[in-house]
């Protein structure tokens, strides 16, 4: 990752049109912002078209980022206003929470089973769990908590970002986190009860 | 510190955003009570769970789709303004389009035209005083109120009163 000064210059060139300097930039972000879309969507075609959509928006308006040390934040705020222009007035397709003993539950299990040892289908399948818990999280709770569990941005960071209170910040993180671990829990609780049956 | 406080802290605890004095008194209340020990490690596992997401890879045909996109336009304004940007500055053009347009009307209706078009209005009132009403000639039918005649008048309807009514029912 480039450092502060670096980053500067990286950012004032790009914004005076080099192209292969906005590249750079590209390189250095374009994977946290596919991810970022990524936990926010649910969909890997659509958080790639969003990524790119936010990256063209982000070189056409690059002159008007008047703190170049913000570039991330700043470009993970076009991130997040693509998604919810997207999904104004609907919400993103998400898949169903996998309850204990459902299709959906068993269908994941058979599928990791044949690809090999136990752990790895633990690890597989605790995975998408929990990338599903996350997509189901209220959408206040989960734009703070991709942004800080996952990306590690400040609470300062994302209070600017978010244009709220380092208070509300804080207070949506935990019950954010609060809730992922008691909803792994209790899918973990379940499947070890139905595991013992067999 | 109560445990309330101590388990509305420790998120922000293990995300480093405490200070050191919060930081103290946290670890010291988490040394005391056991609880919320249980607590901070009941979320540390959380933490390590989240921490083993993987991340989605770029695809790289991605920056090809931005570069074509970008090449086409110069950042964040349409090709046209260009040359006036050059000679104004973008926040300028408005001011200098206005400027103009004013310079423009106010050379036609205020200036130069002014002086003539005085003239050409005198011109014109001097000639409407000289000018004479004509009206036209007495028509030669003028004064022949009626038209008289020998003949007999083919609209006039006679009726015969000895024919007897056909529509009578007896």
């Amino acid at each position: 990752m480039a450092s502060g000064p670096e980053l500067k210059k990286l950012v004032t060139r790009a914004g005076g049109g080099d192209v292969e300097a906005f590249q750079q930039l590209y390189g250095l972000y374009s994977r946290k912002i596919l991810n970022y879309i990524y936990r926010l969507t649910g969909s890997r075609e659509e958080a790639e078209d969003l990524t790119q959509d936010t990256f063209v928006l982000a070189y056409r308006n690059l002159k008007s980022l008047k703190e170049s040390n913000k570039f991330q934040s700043w470009l993970f705020r076009i991130a997040q206003n693509n998604v919810y222009q997207m999904y104004r007035g609907k919400k993103p397709q998400m898949n169903p929470l996998p309850d204990e003993g459902s299709e959906l539950a068993e269908t994941d299990r058979l599928g990791t089973s044949q690809k090999g040892s136990e752990d790895s289908l633990l690890s597989s399948e605790l995975e998408q769990v929990i990338e599903k818990i996350i997509n189901h999280l209220p959408d206040k709770q989960k734009g703070v908590f991709v942004l800080s569990a996952i990306h590690k941005l400040s609470y300062k960071e994302i209070s600017e970002m978010e244009d709220r209170s380092l208070a509300s910040v804080k207070s949506d993180v935990h019950r954010a986190r609060v809730d992922v671990r008691d909803r792994v829990k209790e899918y973990l609780r379940g499947k070890h009860g139905l595991s013992s049956l067999h | 510190m109560d445990c309330q406080a101590c388990i509305d802290s420790l998120t922000a605890f293990l995300d480093d955003e405490l200070s050191a004095p919060e930081k103290e008194v946290l670890q010291t209340h988490l040394t005391q009570c056991r609880p919320c020990r249980q607590e901070h490690e009941s979320l540390l596992d959380s933490y390590q769970w989240v921490d083993q997401l993987t991340d989605l890879e770029m695809d790289s045909t991605g920056w090809t789709r931005i570069h074509s996109e970008i090449t086409h336009l110069a950042p964040g304004k349409p090709a046209w303004v260009s040359p006036f940007q050059f000679l104004f500055g973008s926040r300028w053009i408005p001011v200098a389009a206005g400027t103009l347009g004013v310079a423009i009307l106010s050379f036609f209706f205020l200036g130069g035209p002014k002086a003539e078009m005085q003239d050409e209005f005198q011109v014109y009132l001097e000639q409407r005083e000289q000018m004479v009403i004509r009206r036209p000639p007495p028509s030669p039918l003028e004064g022949i109120r009626e038209i008289t005649t020998d003949l007999p008048n083919p609209f006039t309807v006679s009726y015969d009163s000895s024919q007897s009514n056909p529509f009578t029912q007896e």
